[in-house]
């Protein structure tokens, strides 16, 4: 079994690797893994074994980060599977554009107008909020190549 | 009548009418009326009416019982009795009616003390010599009349409170129960005489008078009024209790024709399923009988014996059928349960033996019917349950085997050993099917392992073994021998050609009885020990001492053999002939470790089977508990061969305890992706690192720090990390100072560079969100986890002073990770550790 300090992961952009092998009996619940292809969260994990003398199976079920799809997999215990680098990262929202980009400062200053507003619920509350005059943080969930905010907050250090 | 010719309308207000027509007030006329009107001409609507009419009269009289005159009442009730006894009814208007007859008894007889229905039930009697018919009509009267009284759902709430209820009902048992049972003996006594066939009036009279014998052995004898405080018990919980009985039933229970009656009539019926149900139950609850009606132990032991006579007259001349095993099994239960031992021995010595063959034979019966049944995997487990019960009444008389003659029970256990073993081999030693699909079977983590599934049975079956240890250990050894010697030559086998189907079809059988080998040897050759000082069973160690006064033991051969795992029984001059006979068996075990060990190192790990391995680690942690550095004092006398070979400061244990390490680490090193395994492997661990004695020898060991260094890298389940520290830590009492600094050094220190390393970085908190940075915090945090877990009152200070100034640091990291669930609830469970564990410990 691969030691994890011997495998390589490089964290830099292009052409990087997204995800890291880890052997799937040492994946937890609330931990990542890529099922089809897309990163997930795992929400349940249980091992089953295929005859009395049989070696372990793991059966995971997992939610996609992004896009809240459920997926499935079983796979050997032994085996290794993909766990996706996920990073999260706090915004401060300064503007939001006529056709609906989001204008976002991170800690140290740097501006990025990449990211949309999100769909759904949390897009109408985003807006809700800002429209309101609140001072948002968004917090960008960052994997695999794609990138989304997945959640604000306001800002309570501001209102000090 | 269907929706094609009655509207909704219509039904509805029928509805309303039948409604309405159930609130009558004093229907008792009007009700005559229309039993005797529709009485003339019966058809399915006039049923229907005369129901209603019944249970409109049974609403009203509950309803207006104390306005009614006893002259209307005395003639309703005749009226309602010749009513049924002249007109052809069916039962269930039958039934209706005969149940406003006896709620009018009951009612009645809290009033005048049951004087009429001591009269209802002479009039019933006097039936008894006519056709059966009417007998069988008297029996519907009074399993009325029963039914009323009883405590169940059946009887109707008759407007009476509990406590009148009950006093009704003790009345009852003291004055009329007795008379109706004597006239069932009587009813079934006649019938016993007449041969097949049988018609089926007879077969339906049989029914009744069996169902009203066995309602009475079964539920009436319930109640018990504690007179000082008034209080009623009522025993509804237990299924059948037991039969317990007053002076007053001494002339018509201890009657020894009454039981032989009932063996007769079972005898007799046991073709017929229906009748057989209740003439087996009736059996199995007079083998309960206890109570005031024995005066004496002398009537207790003349009733024990005419029963048990009837029962072997019962099991030697028929073959039982699968039906019947379970009542046989409750019976010999039952039995043993109520004359136990100090009774049986009471018996004629003959009978008593021939009792004991009986017994045996039904149990290596019932085993054989069990082992079907799990094969099959029977909906039923008729045999399975019977099996259990008779191991249960064999328990009884193992615990008191010292009131029978010496080697009583020997050949039994032989049997019965014998027979289990068999029924777990597969052939030709055994005969396991393959019925089941063993290799295709998905089997879910939630689902029952063997050792806890059949607990109870490989117990009773260690006791078994532990009866006769100059067969059982040998016969275990050798068993184990071979397949583990048949196990490597498979491996060699793969391991140098190409794999193929048929193949893993023989390692499943061999890992299947080495499996259940397993299982059985560890239980014959020691204890389950919850919350107990585990010993070794004091049956092993005499037969140990035994064996070496006859000389047959040679102490160097024997630690020998316990010392060359690699090598085959042959291989070690002597062994076989003069080996102590435990240390042989454990041997065997560590054989087939070795025989894994040596698997996984040339690659064939996948091979191996998981279920075996965790066995194997089962069997060695309650085998070390009790048999690894035994505590002298404990015992009275001490067998020199388990002495030398695992005793205090030998080399033997020394050896012992570094073979069981490697095994530990092998297990943990190359079987991580197996949880089931890995706890089990772990609680070995921990079983030889918690004993004080056994913790100074294991913390001398090298290797074990390799070992500890190479976990805290290594695994990733939150068991294992928690148990390693917390066990690792708990050898702070029991080692001498320098081994506590050698803990400190290698594994406290190590763990506080980690972290200082980790955090001390110039770039901390900007890549802190990466991967394998994250992964060294968890690492450190689960660590941490295990530290606090683990330590006692006697470490808790030295260890808060470890933890305490990285604990701050902590609080910080909450906030620079309060994106990364995982982490912050680690952090989280660290601090709760550290409050439940060892803050109130604190006295500083």
């Amino acid at each position: 079994m691969a030691d994890i300090e011997d495998t390589h992961f490089e964290t830099g952009d292009s052409g990087a690797s997204v995800t890291y092998p880890m052997q799937c009996s040492a994946l937890r619940k609330n931990g990542f893994v890529m099922l089809k292809s897309r990163p997930c969260k795992i929400v349940e994990m249980s091992t089953s074994k295929t005859g009395k003398h049989g070696h372990a199976k793991v059966h995971l079920v997992g939610i996609d980060i992004f896009n809240a799809k459920k997926y499935e997999d079983i796979c050997p215990s032994t085996h290794n599977m993909d766990v996706p680098f996920v990073k999260r990262e706090d915004y401060q929202l300064t503007d939001i554009s006529d056709d609906g980009y989001l204008c976002l400062m991170a800690d140290n200053g740097d501006l990025r107008e990449d990211l949309k507003v999100p769909d759904g619920e949390l897009g109408a509350q985003l807006r809700a909020d800002y429209e309101a005059g609140k001072e948002l943080l968004c917090t960008v969930l960052k994997s695999c190549g794609e990138e989304c905010v997945i959640a604000i907050k306001t800002n309570t250090a501001l209102d000090k | 009548a269907p929706p094609s010719v009655v509207t909704n309308e219509q039904r509805h207000s029928a509805e309303v009418m039948f409604l309405n027509f159930r609130k009558t007030k004093t229907p008792y006329a009007l009700c005559r009326h229309i039993l005797e009107t529709n009485g003339i001409f019966i058809n399915k609507f006039s049923t229907n009416v005369v129901f209603e009419a019944a249970g409109l009269l049974k609403d009203a009289l509950i309803r207006e019982w104390s306005f009614l005159q006893e002259s209307d009442l005395i003639s309703l009730r005749q009226y309602l009795l010749q009513y049924i006894i002249q007109k052809q009814l069916q039962p269930f208007v039958r039934e209706r009616i005969l149940q406003v007859i006896a709620i009018m008894v009951k009612r009645g007889s809290v009033e005048d003390f049951g004087t009429h229905r001591g009269q209802i039930l002479t009039e019933t009697s006097l039936g008894l010599s006519l056709v059966p018919s009417s007998q069988i009509l008297g029996c519907n009267i009074i399993s009325a009349l029963m039914q009323e009284y009883a405590t169940t759902v059946k009887s109707s709430d008759v407007g009476l409170t509990w406590e009148t209820h009950f006093k009704a009902k003790k009345q009852f048992e003291v004055t009329d129960l007795k008379r109706i049972f004597q006239f069932c003996v009587q009813a079934l006594g006649e019938l016993s005489k007449l041969s097949p066939p049988y018609s089926d009036e007879v077969l339906s009279l049989t029914k009744h008078l069996l169902s009203i014998a066995e309602a009475e052995v079964n539920g009436f004898f319930r109640t018990k009024i504690l007179s000082k405080w008034k209080f009623y018990i009522v025993y509804e919980s237990d299924q059948s209790p037991a039969l317990r009985l007053g002076t007053h039933w001494k002339e018509v229970i201890l009657d020894p024709n009454v039981v032989n009656l009932f063996f007769t009539i079972h005898w007799k019926v046991r073709e017929n399923p229906q009748l057989a149900h209740h003439s087996l139950n009736c059996l199995v609850q007079l083998a309960s009988l206890n109570g005031a009606v024995f005066a004496s132990k002398d009537v207790r032991v003349q009733y024990l014996g005419n029963y048990m006579q009837g029962f072997l007259n019962l099991v030697t001349s028929v073959d039982i059928l699968d039906r019947e095993a379970l009542g046989i099994s409750n019976i010999v239960r039952k039995l043993i349960l109520f004359f136990p031992p100090p009774l049986l021995v009471g018996m004629p010595a003959d009978l008593l033996q021939s009792f004991l063959e009986q017994l045996t034979q039904l149990t290596c019966r019932f085993s054989e019917g069990a082992a079907q049944e799990e094969m099959l995997c029977a909906e039923d487990r008729l045999y399975m349950e019977a099996f259990d019960h008779m191991l249960e009444a064999w328990i009884s008389v193992l615990h008191d085997s010292q009131v029978f003659p010496k080697d009583f029970c020997k050949q039994s256990s032989m049997q019965i050993f014998n027979t289990y073993l068999k029924c777990h081999l597969s052939p030709p030693d055994g005969t396991r099917g393959q019925g089941r699909e063993l290799d295709t079977e998905e089997i879910d983590e939630t689902e029952e392992d063997d050792r806890t599934k059949f607990k109870d049975q490989l117990q009773t079956i260690g006791s078994f073994g532990r009866q006769v240890p100059a067969h059982s250990l040998p016969l275990l050894s050798k068993l184990l021998e071979d397949r583990t010697n048949r196990l490597q030559g498979q491996l060699q086998r793969m391991h140098s050609q190409a794999m193929n189907i048929s193949d893993t079809s023989i390692l499943d059988c061999l890992f299947e009885d080495i499996h259940w080998l397993v299982l059985i040897a560890g239980h014959v050759i020691s204890m389950d020990s919850e919350g107990e000082t585990a010993l070794i069973p004091s049956e092993i160690m005499h037969y140990s001492i035994q064996q070496a006064s006859s000389g047959q033991v040679n102490v160097e051969t024997t630690l020998k053999l316990l010392g060359s795992p690699g090598h085959h029984l042959v291989d070690i001059p002597g062994a076989d002939e003069s080996s102590d006979h435990v240390v042989r068996l454990t041997a065997a075990v560590f054989r087939l470790c070795e025989v894994e060990k040596r698997a996984v190192e040339v690659k064939l790990g996948h091979l191996l089977s998981p279920e075996v391995a965790s066995s194997i680690m089962w069997f060695l942690r309650r085998w070390s508990l009790s048999y690894l550095l035994p505590v002298e004092t404990y015992y009275s006398e001490m067998s020199m061969a388990l002495v030398a070979a695992f005793g205090k400061d030998t080399d033997g244990a020394t050896w012992t305890v570094n073979f069981l390490l490697s095994k530990v680490e092998s297990n943990l090193c190359s079987f991580n992706s197996e949880p089931g395994l890995v706890k089990d492997t772990v609680r070995l661990f921990i079983a030889l690192v918690d004993m004080r004695e056994k913790g100074s020898v294991v913390l001398k060991r090298e290797g074990l720090w390799n070992m500890s260094s190479i976990k805290i890298k290594n695994w990733k389940t939150d068991i294992v990390e928690v148990n390693t520290g917390s066990s690792l830590i708990r050898e702070f009492p029991g080692g001498p100072l320098q081994y506590r600094r050698h803990f400190v050094v290698i594994v406290l220190k190590p763990l506080q560079d980690r972290f200082k390393n980790v955090i001390c970085q110039e770039n901390f908190n900007r890549i802190f969100h990466e991967e394998n940075v994250k992964m060294e915090i968890i690492d450190i945090l689960e660590s941490f986890i295990g530290v606090a877990q683990g330590s006692q009152v006697v470490t808790v200070h030295s260890l808060f002073q470890f933890l305490y100034p990285m604990l701050s640091e902590f609080a910080t990291l909450v906030g620079v990770y309060h994106n990364y669930q995982q982490v912050v609830e680690l952090i989280l469970e660290l601090y709760c550790e550290c409050a439940r564990g060892m803050l109130c410990y604190l006295t500083q």
